[in-house]
């Protein structure tokens, strides 16, 4: 609580904000005979100056310049008529020190009056940001370029110019003890599912910890299984997927600082489609969906696979190409697994590499290490080519997966594959794939099926087969995913379609 | 919110059915039906088909008496508990059994086919754990797991069967029906090891989301495996001749084998098919750890299933090191279906529906109009 003595409050304030170097504060007399005293307080950068002095200070003045209140009730009617002064809607009033505190923290300029135990929390908002800029990581051939941004409002406002709709709602979490940083969960009201939209409400709110930096530690605090190395959210930085996903009944978390949002629940078939599979013809697509899952598989399953039949079942593959690989494996000196491995790590290396370093450097790299050193380690006897090409199929594919975030438990997957295949040849393959499959089985987002619908489909009529390996024409997509609410299932048709169904 | 809690909808139930009975038994089959019906094999598979779907209805009618009830407290009720708890028990013990059976023969085919230098311990174990770590996720999982491996097992086989096609000669079944009657009642009997692991039915009831359904999802699916067992049949008996096929160990591998793939790149498809069959056994096998720890579990009504696993699990592999010579295995599943196996498809479904009957005790179900 605080006090109605303005110096008390000053005191609180400046002990709390104390050696804060960008904290700016200032006492001023204001109204024409100057005897009413203001404390003003903000956070410096964290405030629009424009809007801190044009709309409210300026204001303040020339308002009780006009309009003074009267001395019999000058008391009772200050705070009131102060308010008044001030020409922006969002202003709040505050008892509270901590909730003075916060404010101030958020961009908002608190003004104490002296007499009255209540602050004005005036919405002054306007921190230095990145303006919205081109996607970097999701690229598409053909959809809108513009990406989400570390700036929370300009995020959920780049979802709703998508979704003109007030059923789309913003729910607001403040998470990280000290970070503060505001976290939202964007959904359209009717369509989401009340019991998944409870979960991730109170998932949030159960996170205790200190600072939120990013998305990712959200992603990682309410995941389901943490153990498990697959996504169980879904991270873009595509507005236009965002929206898409709202519409679809998922729920999209804004965080703060953060050009990431996530999406849940997600299951591994979300993870292969992309957002311009929408936006073209449906053969094309569909065939470039295909292609994804076929990537998928050879990311994780080529190079155990090829240990696994070039090793222990060599029967398998044709003369001609069997007295190839041995010619060229000849001069080899390690075994093939090791070979395998080497070829495996040295590209994971390229790729971490490639990553760290500024744009044309990391190309440099790529074209250094994938085409010099390949060529002179096959030259050198060190590996054959072979292996090369295995391990370069087997990284492009990994490549060919529009969502990061999955790649990343192909490539542990490959590494299980790799050494069951080198163990105990096809036999260890369907052994690691089996483990890799009852993990699958039993992972859940939201308590979604991870593998939903390729796992009972049933819930849902099989219609969300429709979007899996083919994706079939628009306008056959009659029905919402599973995620939607059942009630609000139907997004193509007349309305009686609903009520026939 | 969205999965089932453990049930299973109808879909599943078929599909596990499926891949439950269509194991390694059938790489057999062909063989065994002729060795006791020349080129009239294929009517013994037939006439299996038929009873092991009326089988099924039993079984599944017996489910539906008590819907929610386990296996155990089912029979206990009907009559009574220590009879409960002793079939629970013997229940139990032949799934542990058919288990260790089914390792070890399916051991033994890798062993031949794949690793001819890998221990047989090794490849057992590798099973079991695999099979239990599965059965160790509950029904609803291992039902989403199958409902995944069911086309990988299914569609490359049908393929292959349907490649077959071009190179048989129908006339190596001519002349039909010269069988004696008495060979095929007595093949019959013998073979109908092929379809064990069907009293699954009898204790999988109270995991059903719709327990009126299931007497007909599970007998359609019963009725289905037959059938196809029946088309592998009559494709091997007529692909070799019944001369051939009684001499050749695993006549199916071999068909599989000589099957010409247009445009394969893969030059033998037996290893591929083998791999298929990888999938088949580890449905077999988890399902017997996982009924027999729910039986164990039921038996001694103390904790959770998971404990029981790992006991079904050290017991199957003991059991399946412990027999050397893998030609032991048959006569002993042979046996084990003539006692326990027609116990419990035939004479305990029958049984318990009597005595339900007579003691005026179950769920009536409204007939749909």
């Amino acid at each position: 609580m605080i006090s109605s003595v303005l110096d008390e409050n000053i005191r609180l304030v400046e002990e709390a904000f104390k050696d804060c170097g960008d904290f700016v504060k200032r006492k001023l007399p204001i109204g024409r005979n100057k005897d009413i005293w203001l404390y003003v307080a903000y956070m410096d950068m964290l405030v629009s100056r424009d809007t801190l002095e044009g709309q409210v200070l300026d204001h303040l003045m020339i308002f009780l310049w006009e309009n003074p209140p009267r001395e019999e009730n000058l008391k009772e009617h200050l705070f009131e008529t102060l308010k008044d002064g001030v020409t922006t809607a969002d202003i709040q009033v505050s008892e509270d020190m901590g909730e003075i505190r916060e404010a101030i923290l958020s961009g908002d300029t608190v003004i104490f009056v002296d007499g009255c135990a209540r602050a004005m929390l005036v919405s002054t908002k306007g921190w230095p940001s990145r303006g919205v800029s081109a996607t970097d990581s999701e690229v598409v051939v053909q959809g809108s370029k513009d990406a989400f941004t570390e700036s929370f409002r300009v995020n959920t406002t780049l979802v709703r110019r998508r979704i003109k709709d007030s059923k789309l709602k913003v729910k607001q979490f403040k998470v990280g003890k000290r970070t503060l940083t505001s976290v939202g969960l964007m959904y359209l009201e009717d369509v989401v599912r009340k019991d998944v939209l409870r979960d991730a409400e109170s998932r949030i709110e159960s996170i205790d910890i200190d600072a939120i930096l990013d998305s990712g530690y959200i992603a990682q605090l309410i995941e389901d299984d943490w153990k498990s190395p697959f996504p169980q959210s879904q991270v873009t930085e595509r507005p236009d997927k965002a929206s898409a996903a709202i519409l679809e009944g998922r729920i999209v978390v804004v965080v703060d600082n953060s050009p990431f949002v996530l999406i849940i629940p997600a299951t591994m078939n979300t993870f292969f489609q992309a957002s311009d599979d929408y936006y073209q013809n449906w053969e094309i697509m569909s065939f470039a969906r295909l292609i994804r899952f076929a990537a998928g598989f050879m990311a994780a399953s080529l190079p155990g696979l090829y240990i696994a039949i070039a090793c222990f079942h060599p029967s398998m593959i044709p003369m001609l190409l069997i007295f190839k690989m041995a010619g060229a494996r000849q001069a080899v000196p390690f075994p093939a697994v090791a070979e395998m491995l080497l070829m495996d790590l040295a590209f994971e290396l390229l790729r971490e590499a490639g990553i760290r370093l500024p744009g044309p450097i990391g190309h440099a790299i790529g074209i250094v290490g994938g085409l010099i050193i390949g060529q002179a380690a096959v030259e050198a006897g060190l590996v054959s080519p072979i292996v090369v090409i295995i391990v370069a199929l087997s990284g492009m594919s990994s490549f060919a997966i529009p969502h990061v975030s999955l790649v990343a438990g192909f490539r542990l997957t490959k590494y299980l594959l790799l050494a069951c295949s080198a163990v105990l040849g096809l036999f260890g393959f369907w052994m690691g794939a089996l483990f890799t499959l009852i993990h699958l089985a039993t992972l859940k987002s939201f308590g979604l099926p991870y593998l939903f619908p390729f796992v009972s489909g049933d819930i849902n009529c099989y219609s969300d087969m429709k979007d899996t390996l083919f994706r079939v024409p628009l306008f056959a997509m009659k029905k919402r995913p599973i995620f939607a609410n059942p009630s609000e299932s139907v997004r193509i048709g007349p309305h009686d379609a609903r009520v026939k169904e | 919110m969205f999965s089932m809690n453990n049930k299973i909808s109808v879909r599943q139930l078929q599909i596990l059915l499926i891949i439950d009975i269509f194991g390694t038994g059938v790489i057999i089959l062909p063989r065994r039906a002729v060795e006791f019906a020349g080129q009239d094999g294929w009517i013994i598979v037939a006439i299996l088909a038929c009873l092991a779907t009326g089988s099924a209805y039993l079984m599944s009618s017996v489910g539906r008496l008590f819907p929610s009830e386990s296996f155990v407290r089912t029979a206990s009720k009907l009559l009574s508990k220590p009879a409960g708890k002793a079939l629970g028990l013997i229940f139990a013990a032949k799934l542990i059994l058919n288990c260790a059976l089914e390792i070890r023969m399916f051991g033994e085919i890798i062993r031949q086919t794949m690793l001819p230098n890998t221990p047989l311990a090794v490849v057992a174990g590798a099973a079991i754990s695999i099979s239990a770590y599965a059965a160790s996720k509950g029904y609803e999982a291992r039902a989403r797991i199958a409902q995944i491996i069911f086309p990988i097992i299914f569609i490359p086989l049908i393929i292959v069967f349907i490649l077959a096609l071009r190179q048989i000669d129908m006339t190596n079944l001519l002349p039909v029906f010269v069988a004696k009657p008495a060979d095929i009642f007595r093949g019959t009997l013998r073979m109908g090891s092929a379809f064990s692991c069907m009293e699954l039915i009898l204790i999988a009831h109270p995991f059903f989301a719709n327990p009126e359904k299931a007497r007909k999802g599970a007998s359609s699916a019963i009725l289905l495996v037959g059938a196809l067992m029946l088309f592998i049949t009559i494709i091997t008996i007529a692909k070799f001749g019944p001369f051939d096929v009684s001499r050749q160990l695993w006549p199916v591998l071999e068909m599989m084998d000589m099957v010409e793939m247009p445009g394969s790149f893969i030059e033998r498809q037996d290893a591929l098919m083998l791999s298929f069959w990888i999938l088949s056994n580890f449905a077999i096998t988890n399902s017997c750890l996982f009924f027999s720890s729910i039986l164990l579990k039921d038996v001694i009504e103390k904790g959770r299933h998971l404990p029981y696993i790992c006991v079904s699990a050290l017991i199957t592999a003991a059991i399946a090191l412990m027999i050397t010579n893998a030609e032991q295995v048959y006569p002993i599943i042979d046996f084990l279906f003539l006692t326990l196996g027609l116990g419990f498809m035939v004479v305990l479904p029958i049984l318990l529906l009597v005595v339900a009957r007579i003691r005026k005790k179950g769920v009536i179900y409204e007939k749909q109009t």
